[in-house]
């Protein structure tokens, strides 16, 4: 109830914000900077991996919100979702130039070289943590960026849809096989395997 | 739930809160909000979207206003009819006594009288006087129906052809050439005529 109600509030608030940035108001766009610039950075940064292209992404998001902000409509979402919507839009079309794609058949190779290591090595947790993250980043852009919406910015489905541009079950099934893959990698480790007999 | 399904799901969370610590660059907002000083009218957020057709319903209105007004002033102008000046109008010099016979002026025989003369209703144009002095009413116009329209004619002729008119000419001045101005009725004669110095 208390998060419905924060939620509204702060929704109310960026509206204001909004408009103010529209008429010219220089805070108002660093307040906008303040409360979604960093989602928008660590989304493009985690996706990209690239410092410098997570930057220009972020600040050609928000140029983009001052050169038309009547594309940006109240009703249809949030200002964040909005804002991530058009940084992975930016973020595939530079990715698909520059050819940066992983695929899956990459992932899959990935996976055998993790297998190569020692069976008698111990894969405590950091470890565990270590192999998720690299994980991660071997996904599939379209694996990838769910995992870092629902599971990082703790999205709610809905609003990673609205990003995505898919129906709320697609992100499920999505998030699910992400899962998948990552608990799957966890278990080609040996010594994770040897743990779990222990 | 399987052990690397619970080994997932720590290490999503702890990656998460390390994830959530990164915070944008400093400069990207400074960039901004610079940017959003300098061009403080932002395209498209001065006029608003309902805004846009009363604006562009209200410059048409302005357009039809002024095209309108135009119409109206020249059709009005071609309207108007002008002023009758029997002095200003500048009328080709004939010397009459050597091409036309004295009763039957070629200027009255056609229409258009733009080239040779003026058409002025009668009354007015036989009782104004100008600077060339009065109309004389020709005695050999008498016994003729007062024209309903006249033209007025400007002619160099000799003073001796009046006399067809039936003025009186001295002798003396009878070779002299004289500028006049005759008023000629739709019937082609003349009915009057005055000179002018």
């Amino acid at each position: 109830m208390f998060k419905r109600y924060r939620g509204r509030r702060e929704s109310e608030s960026d509206a204001y914000l909004v408009r103010a940035a529209c008429r010219g108001n220089g805070d108002a766009i660093g307040e906008l900077y303040e409360r979604h610039g960093a989602m928008v950075y660590r989304f493009t940064l985690r996706m990209s991996g690239d410092v410098s292209m997570a930057e220009e992404i972020t600040q050609e998001v928000f140029l983009a919100f001052l050169r038309q902000p009547h594309q940006f409509e109240e009703e249809r979402g949030a200002f964040s979702t909005w804002l991530c919507g058009i940084a992975r839009r930016q973020l595939w079309k530079r990715m698909e130039r520059e050819e940066s794609f992983i695929g899956i058949d990459a992932f899959e190779e990935r996976i055998d070289q993790e297998s190569s290591l020692g069976p008698d090595e111990l894969l405590n947790r950091k470890d565990a943590i270590n192999a998720v993250r690299l994980g991660i980043d071997q996904l599939p852009l379209w694996l990838k960026e769910v995992v870092i919406l629902c599971e990082l910015e703790e999205l709610t489905y809905a609003q990673v849809s609205l990003i995505l541009g898919v129906p709320i079950g697609t992100v499920r099934s999505r998030l699910h096989r992400a899962k998948a893959r990552l608990a799957a990698l966890l278990r080609t480790v040996p010594a994770c395997v040897g743990e779990e007999k222990k | 739930m399987s052990k690397q399904d619970d080994q997932v799901e720590d290490a999503l969370s702890a990656i998460r809160l390390e994830y959530q610590r990164i915070v944008g660059p400093r400069s990207i907002k400074a960039f901004l909000v610079k940017e959003t000083k300098t061009n403080a009218r932002v395209p498209g957020s001065a006029s608003p979207l309902w805004l846009r057709p009363i604006t562009l319903g209200s410059a048409l209105l302005v357009v039809c206003c002024i095209g309108s007004t135009y119409f109206y002033l020249g059709h009005r102008g071609t309207k108007q009819e002008p002023a009758i000046s029997l002095v200003a109008v500048p009328q080709p010099t004939v010397d009459r006594a050597s091409e036309y016979p004295s009763t039957q002026s070629p200027f009255t025989q056609s229409s258009d009288t733009r080239a040779h003369g003026r058409r002025v209703t009668a009354p007015p144009a036989l009782s104004r006087k100008d600077s060339a002095g009065e109309f004389i009413t020709l005695p050999s116009s008498e016994g003729l129906p007062a024209p309903t329209v006249a033209t007025l004619v400007r002619m160099r002729i000799r003073r001796d052809d009046l006399r067809e008119f039936g003025l009186d000419v001295p002798a003396t001045a009878a070779p002299e050439m004289v500028l006049a101005e005759f008023v000629v009725g739709e019937d082609g004669l003349s009915r009057a005529v005055r000179f002018v110095r």
